[in-house]
């Protein structure tokens, strides 16, 4: 049974939370005439449409409330625990239990079930595309997000790790392949997914990953829920990415790091070239010498590196007079497929950090 | 300005008097920012201008600056700002849908970096609008415009938009409006599922209306390039997915004029220039653009 945190009634405290529990409860419930206690649609302020409908449902219910009797709950007003709350509570159809409020929120929901936080849980936990630490964090999340308010969160069906090809096929997010805490298993989109919540007129309103139908209706109380999963992730600590991103979460603060070094610390660890990100991205062609520009991660990972004839040339003669070999280049010796050859290095080396991203680790 | 004590005839000290009142009336603000681009902002001499913010752990948000002369008359901070103030042209960032002329600044670098761009909006005769575009986030990007208005000599935000949360996106055109000289804004805001589903796509047209002294919002339909039509979502965006259509929606037939309940492939566009560009835009696919006119179910319900 859900019971308010404070008195509602008239000079008293009328919480947020509880004024919209309360009216949300009063408008679900109907009277005798199939009509709802509350005509209008719920809302979180005290007003005298909230005394109205009290005072009409504890009439209706006379017997089991006795409002206004000595030793009862005055009339149009609720407490905490007494009568009213419990009659409304008895009062509601099956279809609307058990109702959640999170404190100072507006918004009233359906509890989710058990079983559903525990196998979303379950699967972070045992999903080999995580890293141990992040994984571990992230099911506490969904954990205490059930257990404080039975409310089950879940991974969106792009938000786990992405390898290189997927994260390339992303076209909303200017990072390219390796770019992306995605990549690297320590980041993950994790929503409402089947979140119920009660529409101002009482209906159920089942909703998506992002809370899209609440943000609809109000983006603020849509930003309340988001606060209370953040709230939580803070503490264990997990970091988002607002104000540009509200659903995703990741191990490291976004400011302790640099991804694009971190990229080429990887690469320059499993791959065969030597690399940089200042300027993004620039590699010796794996010949040991000079670091040429060769383009952007995309670029790079669609086999389309914009090498230039005369790095590579340059490349190629300064790593034969390394090796005391006579032979010299010259750009117009620079064909298609020598660039072809060494595009597709690059790429491989940008396929080692894939293969490796449990090795990634964050660099300045 | 200064008063020094002058021991003169009683007339000259009226004419000293008189100036400094004169002086006096002149200062009415802190001297305005130096500005990287400003905007008409309609009679006494207004202008908008956009300057790089100050920063607060390490966001630096720009402003926008209403300036008469050398003097400033009011600040607006923008929302998003980049991890350093400095304002420099943007490298073309794809994020923005910026029509054409409208230049862009970035202030802060790589995933902390943001762009923003200011434009006039005529919303009537003698009230000339600023609309500012800003776009910012790396894994995520996120889109948001807010507009405003000279008000008693004070910036005043008219309306406010961003995207939604999740796989969203969005542009707004300055459009012209019904009465001649004035504009409006249309509000594209889209959302692609993970599922497969076309994208969910909505217009809003932004009339001025002055005897609200507010923005009314209408539906809308604005001219569509079509890049193919497809019997299933997944062929659409496979479609999308040749390098050159990246821009590109799906969605249903239904909303470009189909009867055959198929899927387009559509980059909606401000008006038949944009149209006519996009069109001419070479593409190595094999797909043929035709002009259509994008009207979501909500315009079509009004026809």
């Amino acid at each position: 049974m859900v019971d308010i945190t404070a008195n509602v009634g008239a000079k008293l405290a009328n919480k947020v939370h509880d004024v919209s529990l309360v009216e949300a409860m009063l408008r679900i419930v109907k009277n005798a005439k199939g009509a709802p206690y509350l005509a209008a649609d719920y809302q979180h302020n005290w007003r005298d449409a909230t005394k109205t409908a009290i005072i009409a449902f504890q009439t209706d219910h006379a017997k089991a409330i006795g409002a206004g009797q000595k030793g009862k709950e005055p009339l149009g007003e609720v407490l905490t625990g007494a009568a009213t709350i419990a009659a409304l509570n008895a009062a509601l159809p099956a279809t609307h239990k058990p109702l959640r409020i999170i404190p100072n929120t507006h918004t009233v929901y359906l509890e989710g079930a058990q079983a559903d936080a525990t196998a979303s849980a379950t699967a972070i936990r045992t999903d080999t595309e995580f890293e141990s630490t992040f994984k571990s964090l992230l099911a506490q999340l969904v954990d205490t997000m059930y257990a404080q308010h039975k409310i089950v969160l879940k991974i969106t069906p792009t938000g786990r790790r992405r390898t290189f090809a997927q994260q390339a096929a992303e076209v909303k997010t200017k990072a390219g392949p390796g770019e992306s805490n995605h990549n690297w298993g320590r980041a993950s989109d994790i929503g409402f997914k089947g979140f119920q919540w009660i529409q101002g007129n009482g209906a159920i309103k089942k909703d998506a990953d992002w809370l899209n139908s609440l943000e609809a209706v109000s983006g603020v109380k849509s930003t309340q829920l988001w606060d209370a999963r953040d709230a939580l992730a803070k503490a264990l600590p997990l970091y988002n990415l607002r104000p540009y991103e509200i659903i995703h979460l990741q191990l490291y603060r976004e400011k302790t790091f640099n991804i694009f070094n971190s990229l080429v610390a990887l690469m320059n660890s499993v791959g065969k070239m030597k690399w940089s990100a200042s300027p993004r991205y620039s590699a010796d062609f794996g010949l040991g010498g000079q670091l040429y520009a060769v383009g952007t991660s995309k670029q790079i990972w669609s086999g389309n590196a914009p090498i230039s004839k005369i790095d590579l040339a340059a490349a190629l003669n300064a790593h034969a007079k390394a090796k005391k070999l006579a032979k010299i280049y010259k750009v117009a010796d620079i064909d298609a497929k020598m660039v072809s050859t060494y595009q597709a290095a690059l790429k491989a080396d940008f396929q080692a950090a894939d293969t490796n991203w449990l090795k990634w680790t964050k660099v300045t | 300005m200064t008063y020094r004590p002058i021991v003169m005839a009683s007339g000259t000290v009226m004419i000293v008097a008189l100036m400094l009142l004169g002086c006096k009336k002149q200062d009415v603000g802190p001297a305005a920012s130096a500005s990287v681009t400003a905007v008409d902002a309609g009679k006494d001499g207004l202008s908008y201008h956009l300057v790089a913010g100050q920063c607060a752990n390490q966001i630096c948000p720009p402003a926008i600056e209403l300036v008469r002369g050398q003097q400033q008359l009011d600040r607006a901070v923008l929302l998003f700002g980049g991890d350093a103030a400095e304002l420099r042209p943007a490298q073309e960032d794809a994020t923005l849908v910026l029509q054409p002329g409208i230049a862009a600044w970035t202030s802060g670098s790589d995933a902390a970096a943001v762009t923003t761009a200011i434009q006039s909006v005529t919303l009537e005769q003698d009230k000339p609008a600023l609309l500012a575009q800003q776009s910012g986030g790396f894994e995520h990007v996120k889109r948001r415009y807010d507009l405003f208005a000279v008000q008693n000599g004070k910036l005043r935000k008219l309306w406010s938009a961003e995207d939604g949360a999740g796989p969203a996106y969005s542009a707004v055109f300055v459009v012209p409006a019904a009465t001649a000289g004035a504009q409006d804004l249309v509000l594209m805001r889209g959302f692609t599922s993970a599922e497969a589903q076309p994208d969910d796509i909505k217009l809003e047209r932004l009339h001025w209306n002055s005897a609200s002294d507010s923005l009314k919002a209408g539906t809308a339909s604005l001219p569509a390039v079509t890049a193919g039509r497809f019997t299933t979502v997944a062929k659409a965006r496979a479609a999308a997915a040749d390098g050159c259509h990246d821009r590109y929606a799906v969605v249903p037939g239904s909303a470009v004029g189909s009867t055959a309940g198929d899927f387009a492939l559509i980059q909606i566009v401000p008006d038949q220039a944009a149209a006519a560009s996009e069109l001419a835009r070479p593409c190595a696919a094999s797909a043929t653009k035709s002009l259509a006119t994008f009207a979501p179910a909500a315009a079509r319900q009004q026809e």
